[in-house]
């Protein structure tokens, strides 16, 4: 993939990166297993995100695909 | 560079919400889908302006079509893993969406580049999906 690169950007989401890592490993350091009933909620939360997920994806624009040189 | 944002964002994301590894990697999907749309409206409207190549935005669509169905089967293989608990299944729903999110962020560190100099407007998708 080609294109100019904005060095400022780059340097941004390094900068970015390290602080996503940080908080990361700071929120796995504060926190404490879930009970059987909060676990079951979550699988519903996320299988109800996963539904209204594949009806954005598939409603997502695509640019259309070249048609092949003949 | 790119694979360290996604990475990055990828703990952020989901140590941030829990650590229990079935309700992880289902966080996973999530976020790498959203992602996935996030870029999309940026790319796309990038393609419509002609601010990037016929190949970028060729290599986007074969990307999405490709994503979805690798998200597809993930999904599934998580509803199976979930519903048998089972640890391997959950594992392979996993590398599935860790695989996809790895090329993901080729294209999200484009879009980001974008978004620096431009503002992305919403796209209303159409009937046809694209108008290029």
């Amino acid at each position: 993939m080609s294109g100019n690169v904005d060095i400022g950007a780059v340097v941004e989401l390094s900068v970015l990166a390290a602080k996503m890592v940080a908080q990361g490993i700071q929120a796995i350091l504060n926190s404490k297993d879930l009970s059987e009933e909060e676990k079951a909620a979550h699988i519903q939360r996320i299988m109800a995100e996963q539904d209204q997920d594949t009806r954005d994806l598939d409603a997502m624009p695509v640019p259309a695909p070249t048609a092949p040189a003949r | 560079m790119r694979s360290a944002i996604v990475m990055a964002a990828i703990v952020w994301a989901t140590a941030c919400k829990t650590v229990d590894p079935m309700v992880a990697s289902g966080e996973v999907m999530h976020d790498v889908t959203r992602e996935v749309i996030d870029t999309g409206a940026v790319i796309f409207k990038a393609c419509n302006d002609h601010a990037l190549t016929r190949e970028q935005c060729d290599a986007w669509a074969t990307f999405v079509d490709k994503f979805k169905k690798g998200r597809a089967l993930a999904i599934k293989t998580w509803r199976f893993a979930v519903l048998h608990e089972d640890a391997i299944e959950k594992g392979k729903a996993t590398d599935i969406i860790l695989a996809l999110s790895a090329e993901l962020g080729e294209f999200t560190s484009l879009a980001l580049t974008l978004g620096a100099h431009t503002t992305p407007s919403p796209v209303v998708p159409g009937p046809s999906g694209g108008d290029l």
